[in-house]
């Protein structure tokens, strides 16, 4: 079964699991507001009686970028702290809620509901935490040390170069590694995921060790339907930006379209996302069907 | 093979008042050992008052001798990584410079009674860039020493303005160089420092320089001749400058030489001349520009980009020469340095680097700002030479002033660069323009408590202290100051100090004359504020209210009778008034401790809701003042400094205040940041 297949077939059931998506974005409105709202204070009480207001809503005023950094120059590490907790703990909502997400893409004929999707959640949340801790060395192992290993490999290249072309080539090459990497132990992760939810195993390691067999005899397969949808996620970003570069931003009206132009974006997002786990899953059923 | 030897100056040039130092250089690059050789003949007049008993030479390079310099002992404790100079040198990459001989005309050597001296504070007394050679008897006004010096210098691992990468060179500050002596005060020779820069006397120049043929050079002045040594594979270049006080080179065999003429008629219209003679009220024939060669050394990876460079350069001849005088020598040579040589950005007389990347947008003006720049340098600390390791904020203040003025005139407004590993997303960043006098002013208010402008270089806080001061702080200053003067005064003070002061040392004393002199006006305070002294400056509105104006109650006074207004009557009153009043206050504050002076006031300006409009002023001495007024309108809004003069108020938000709160702008930006917010949260999931 060819990668666009797969693609095609989680994306239908996708398509038949909108609910899911508006979940997972209020969910991530949920921690985001809990980000913005403090410093949205901060501005409002900043600017709001100031005529530098109506001057920001022309586009960004360098004159306001100095006040706001003259003044809140000692909260940036606060404000790094205050953005980074809800940021891990989102992060970590998301080991509960994987449960609920593959859980109803895999029951397909299932009439997704919030009660059916958290009990989803709630069987899977442990194992999935298990997961989460195991992916944590394997990160920093494939990601930290392999890495680390390829910087000192194009350093050599780099280390004597005679004009910046190795530099700007080697740099390019190191991100585009890092990414192919971090693509690879991804999608490990993912079909552990996967795996763990159709054995219902116990053993979270012996489970990884079967995906890894698993996915050692069609890694390529396996790897270009990831890219495929990789891919297809770089696309939307540029597609946003491209739109958001053209849409006016200077009145309350334009402000509303750019806002809700920016949470379609935002909705395309965990659509890919969902169609990491559903595609990934057909492929799984592919390859585990005699 | 050819051989090229044209003499087209004779050496022997009248000589120059300001010139007090002639200098005939021989050196030869080995470049297989890394080393320069050269004989130096240096000839000192003394056109001072003074007796003088001993010559102070600088002998930069041992600063990269090892780590007991004062450069690399600054580095070591600067805290900044960056800086870690002594860690980024190697074994066998540290440079130096080492006299061989100084020998006076008769022949005898001064070299055995020469000391280093370290007298700049704190001491390093291991330091090895200043050296003092007592003469064997003092040299009385008016008369000269001849000194021929013998050196060899081991060429440094690029860093700090000098030194080698690859095939890549580039020499400055590599030559014996006296410092400056100062009537009644002695000599004037710092050791070379991390935070600063340099400062010696008006010299002319004749400079040999010997490189294997297949070495492409620049060199500060004018090419006078180049003589090929077939046998050894060498080319020993003449260069030749009067009025300079610095000579810098470079060699790669790399670099691509382009030679263009700015010719004047066909870059400045005579309404551009007409317009500027009129704003300095000087004649036409004072305006005029006169043709320059443009020399340009580029890298061939950067060969795309030859037509910014040329463009920049000619806006800078155009508008520094228009403004500021015609630019006197007949060459100027712009270098794109080779890559890792560290010396990008650096002015020298008639020579400077730029610098670039490979992808470089269109919408950033760069390298095109760093081009104006250090030509600019050529003005500001070329011809007006002041010291620059005691009052660096009048090169690179004023130059930063005044690149921010040519570039807007060039080029308009500026667009934040977006690079993601060195590949320009700039079409993705926001499209706001910006003008350099905003980022002047950003670093200037971060900075303004602490240290003043006016210090000596080495003694700021740390470098961080010394570039915003210097270049960006006193930018926005000279900004301020062109907002209360006028941009036409500003102007002309800046071609008097100019012309006042070209070929000379000028002090911040002399300049703070001019602008007194020049605009009519005892400005005196404004330094006093601004660059003496490290204080915050912010003025803001404290409180705004409008109340309608309500009957007093009370006991009053009526035809030999008390009458008393109660309450209900009160009301009464105020029912059947056809006009209701607004008693509005205003309080405005002194929130910064640097404050207003002389005849400057700030103003206060008033809207009410009925569309009128009321100007106040304060002199801004007290820490607040109140304003009342009673109006038929409530207050709508009311700003101070409405025409935002004073650049280097710290918060600007707070000069004014609506009465009606409007939170659209904040929406737009805090929206923007939420979506942004979003997305990272969304990234962290991958993980999950």
């Amino acid at each position: 079964m060819g990668f666009l297949s797969c693609f095609q077939k989680g994306s239908t059931i996708v398509s038949k699991r909108v609910k899911i998506l508006i979940y997972l974005w209020v969910i991530n409105v949920s921690f985001s507001l809990m980000v913005i709202a403090p410093i949205h204070a901060l501005i409002k009480n900043d600017v709001s009686h100031s005529l530098m207001g109506d001057r920001l809503l022309e586009g960004l005023d360098f004159l306001w970028l100095g006040d706001v950094i003259y003044k809140f120059q000692n909260l940036v590490p606060m404000l790094a702290v205050w953005l980074a907790i809800p940021t891990l703990l989102h992060m970590l909502f998301y080991t509960f809620l994987n449960g609920g997400i593959i859980g109803s893409l895999k029951e397909s004929q299932r009439k997704v509901t919030l009660k059916n999707f958290l009990t989803d959640c709630d069987a899977y949340a442990w194992k999935f935490f298990k997961l989460f801790l195991l992916s944590i060395p394997v990160y920093f192992i494939v990601i930290g040390l392999i890495y680390r290993l390829i910087g000192q490999i194009t350093g050599l290249f780099t280390k004597n170069a005679s004009t910046e072309w190795p530099l700007l080539v080697f740099s390019n090459v190191k991100t585009i590694l890092f990414l192919l990497l971090f693509s690879v132990v991804n999608m490990f992760f993912d079909y552990a995921k996967i795996h763990l939810l159709f054995t219902r195993g116990r053993s979270v390691l012996k489970e990884a060790w079967i995906t890894l067999q698993f996915l050692f005899s069609r890694f390529f397969r396996a790897w270009i339907l990831y890219l495929f949808i990789a891919l297809l996620g770089l696309l939307l970003f540029f597609i946003y930006m491209e739109i958001a570069y053209l849409l006016p931003k200077n009145h309350t009206l334009p402000i509303l379209i750019v806002f809700i132009w920016q949470q379609m974006y935002i909705f395309s997002r965990l659509w890919i996302k969902l169609n990491f786990f559903a595609s990934q899953m057909e492929f799984y059923r592919q390859g585990k069907t005699p | 093979m050819a051989v090229f030897f044209f003499l087209i100056l004779p050496f022997a040039k009248a000589k120059e008042q300001t010139d007090n130092i002639h200098y005939e250089i021989w050196v030869e690059l080995d470049h297989q050992n890394r080393m320069l050789h050269g004989k130096e003949t240096i000839t000192w007049f003394n056109y001072t008052r003074d007796e003088v008993k001993d010559i102070w030479i600088h002998l930069y390079w041992n600063a990269f001798k090892n780590e007991k310099s004062a450069l690399l002992q600054e580095a070591k404790t600067s805290k900044i990584s960056i800086l870690d100079l002594d860690g980024k040198i190697k074994e066998g990459e540290w440079g130096w410079i080492d006299l061989k001989s100084v020998l006076l005309e008769d022949g005898s050597d001064l070299l055995g009674a020469a000391e280093f001296a370290a007298g700049d504070q704190p001491i390093r007394s291991e330091d090895q860039t200043v050296m003092r050679i007592p003469l064997p008897k003092p040299l009385k006004p008016g008369q000269n020493i001849t000194l021929n010096i013998g050196f060899e210098s081991k060429i440094p691992r690029a860093l700090l303005r000098s030194g080698y990468y690859h095939d890549g060179y580039f020499f400055g500050q590599w030559f014996p160089k006296p410092g400056v002596y100062e009537q009644g005060k002695g000599w004037n020779c710092h050791q070379y420092h991390l935070n600063s820069e340099f400062f010696s006397d008006f010299a002319e120049f004749t400079v040999h320089i010997t490189v294997p043929k297949a070495f492409v050079v620049g060199a500060s002045g004018k090419e006078m001749a180049r003589k090929e040594n077939e046998e050894r594979g060498t080319v020993t270049y003449t260069y030749w400058q009067n009025r300079i006080h610095d000579f810098a080179w470079t060699a790669d065999p790399d670099y691509i030489k382009i030679e263009r003429d700015f010719i004047a008629s066909k870059e400045v219209t005579p309404e551009e001349y007409q317009k500027v003679a009129s704003v300095l009220r000087l004649p036409m024939e004072r305006i005029k520009l006169g043709n320059v060669k443009m020399i340009l050394l580029i890298n061939p990876e950067h060969k795309n980009q030859v037509e910014r460079h040329f463009k920049a350069l000619k806006a800078a001849i155009k508008y520094y020469g228009l403004w500021y005088g015609p630019y006197p020598y007949e060459t100027i040579t712009m270098v794109d340095p080779p890559f890792r040589s560290e010396s990008g950005g650096m002015e020298y007389p008639t020579l400077f680097t730029a610098g670039t990347h490979i992808l470089q947008s269109r919408e950033v003006h760069n390298p095109e700002s760093v081009i104006i720049h250090e030509f600019g340098h050529n003005y500001w600390y070329g011809m007006c030479a002041n010291n620059e390791f005691e009052e660096a904020w009048l090169d690179e203040g004023i130059n930063t002033y005044s690149t921010g003025k040519a570039l807007r005139h060039a080029y308009g407004g500026s667009i934040l660069p977006v690079r993601i590993n060195g590949i320009p997303l700039t079409r993705y960043s926001d499209k706001t323009t910006y003008f350099d006098y905003q980022i002047d002013r950003l670093a200037g208010i971060l900075i303004a408590k602490t240290d003043p402008i006016i210090t000596n270089a080495w003694q700021f806080n740390n470098i961080i202290s010394y570039g915003f001061n210097v270049y960006f702080r006193a930018s926005a200053c000279l900004y301020t100051l062109e907002n209360i003067l006028g941009e036409d005064v500003m102007l002309r003070v800046l071609r008097t100090y100019q012309r006042d002061f070209r070929f000379k040392h000028p002090h911040s004393d002399d300049f703070i004359k001019v602008v007194n002199r020049v605009s009519g006006r005892d400005m005196t305070w404004f330094f006093d504020e601004f660059f003496f002294k490290a204080n915050a400056f912010d003025y803001g509105i404290g409180l705004v209210s409008s109340e309608k104006v309500q009957s007093a109650r009370g006991m009053f006074d009526k035809d030999d009778a008390m009458v008393e207004i109660d309450t209900r009557s009160a009301k009464k009153l105020d029912k059947a008034a056809e006009h209701p009043q607004y008693l509005s206050i205003v309080k405005v504050r002194r929130l910064g401790e640097a404050k207003l002076g002389g005849d400057v006031r700030l103003e206060i300006k008033i809207v009410f809701e009925d569309g009128s409009t009321l100007m106040e002023n304060w002199d801004g001495q007290s820490r607040w003042a109140e304003f009342q007024f009673v109006r038929r309108s409530k207050i709508k809004f009311v700003q101070i400094d409405p025409d935002n003069k004073f650049l280097m108020d710290a918060n600007i938000t707070n000069n004014s205040y609506k009465r009606n709160p409007g939170v659209a702008g904040v929406l737009r930006w805090t929206s923007t940041l939420f979506f942004w917010i979003q997305n990272i949260m969304q990234y962290a999931t991958a993980v999950s």
